[in-house]
């Protein structure tokens, strides 16, 4: 009969071990998680759409596309960022902005969506792109998100009338629509994802970080 | 001769299965908590299709008293499986007791995440279900020990 108070200390090394390298798998699977590098997306999704909305130069060398959810936070955050990337770059990058409404966790962001593209017919798409974002706490809470998109674009001194109409209108719809499929069939789940050159990049943490990012782009491209 | 491997009764075959039972879920639910807790430090800078848990671990119920929710599940998991392991090592009769009685407390407080998750937050995150799963779980256990040892 063994003694049963004697501390076992090969099964409790054992077991601080396995416990110790389980803890620690888990740690690095959380940390890296969430927004990392997918697969190659197909070629033709990565070229640049006729009806995509772009900024900086199209003739770059540097494709950054956006996917984008007008209604998630970050997406606000890094729209700021895209933006002064597409500024300070204005030569050397284009920027491409898509839709990827996630509907399910944001009821408004569609509509958010049909509304940048309802003004991006009368020739306003980053207009209301940007008032969309900068108001976002607004509307998103509202029960009547599209009574204020109206507003915006009353501000942007849009025709209204036209605007309501867009709005609805299938084209728009099936504008949304199609970034939302190119979206989901290169395997996207998250929003902002950012595609440089056909490469889905972990989303950098800052401006600073994005910057460097893009510009490792630069080297490569020489 | 370990007494893992002690021939033993039938019951206390069965109370060992359970005390494995203990063990597993344990297990799993402290790996899952300890992920949780990894997420709310680090912060997702995404908001994803798949989980709620943003929006979760990002709400002011993510920190009681100034400790992340996730990381108070990870001690409460601990203590499950460091009780259960003690009990299948030294066959230690105070840590049936923990094994027991504590899980009820779990669970109720797993019962009061839940209910702010589905009606207050609204928001449902995957690895915080799992968490009560497990808890939920251990809950159940702990019923059937209760009922072997009277």
């Amino acid at each position: 009969m063994n003694n049963q108070n004697k501390t076992n200390w090969s099964f409790w090394s054992i077991v601080i071990i396995i416990l110790i390298a389980l803890i620690m798998g888990v740690v690095l699977l959380a940390k890296s998680s969430g927004n990392g590098p997918g697969t190659i997306p197909p070629q033709e999704i990565m070229n640049i759409q006729e009806d995509d909305h772009i900024k900086g130069n199209k003739e770059a060398d540097v494709v950054i596309i956006e996917y984008s959810d007008f209604q998630c936070p970050f997406c606000k955050i890094y729209s700021f960022h895209s933006r002064k990337i597409a500024e300070e770059f204005s030569d050397e990058v284009v920027v491409v902005f898509r839709h990827f409404p996630l509907k399910s966790i944001h009821p408004h962001a569609e509509l958010a969506s049909q509304a940048t593209e309802a003004a991006g017919l009368q020739g306003k798409f980053w207009e209301m792109h940007d008032i969309i974002f900068e108001r976002q706490e607004e509307w998103s809470e509202s029960t009547d998100a599209f009574g204020l998109f109206k507003q915006y674009a009353e501000t942007l001194e849009l025709d209204l009338e036209k605007f309501t109409t867009d709005i609805y209108s299938g084209l728009v719809k099936d504008k949304v629509k199609k970034d939302l499929a190119s979206a989901l069939e290169i395997g996207l789940n998250s929003t902002p994802t950012f595609i440089i050159n056909g490469e889905q990049i972990n989303t950098p943490s800052s401006y600073d970080k994005f910057r460097k990012t893009v510009q490792s782009y630069f080297v490569e491209v020489e | 001769m370990t007494n893992l491997e002690k021939p033993s009764n039938p019951i206390s075959s069965k109370l060992n299965k359970l005390v494995y039972s203990f063990i597993v879920v344990a297990l799993v639910g402290l790996l899952d908590a300890v992920f949780l807790t990894v997420k709310h430090y680090t912060g997702d800078i995404s908001c994803s299709l798949i989980t709620g848990c943003q929006e979760v671990l990002s709400s002011s119920y993510s920190v009681i008293f100034g400790i992340p929710t996730a990381l108070l599940g990870a001690g409460y998991y601990i203590v499950i499986l460091l009780a259960a392991l003690i009990y299948a090592e030294q066959k230690k009769g105070l840590m049936l007791k923990v094994l027991s009685y504590l899980p009820t407390l779990g669970f109720l407080f797993s019962l009061w995440l839940i209910y702010l998750m589905m009606f207050v937050i609204e928001a449902l995150c995957q690895y915080c279900l799992l968490s009560a799963m497990t808890s939920t779980l251990l809950f159940i256990f702990s019923l059937i020990l209760i009922k072997k040892n009277k």
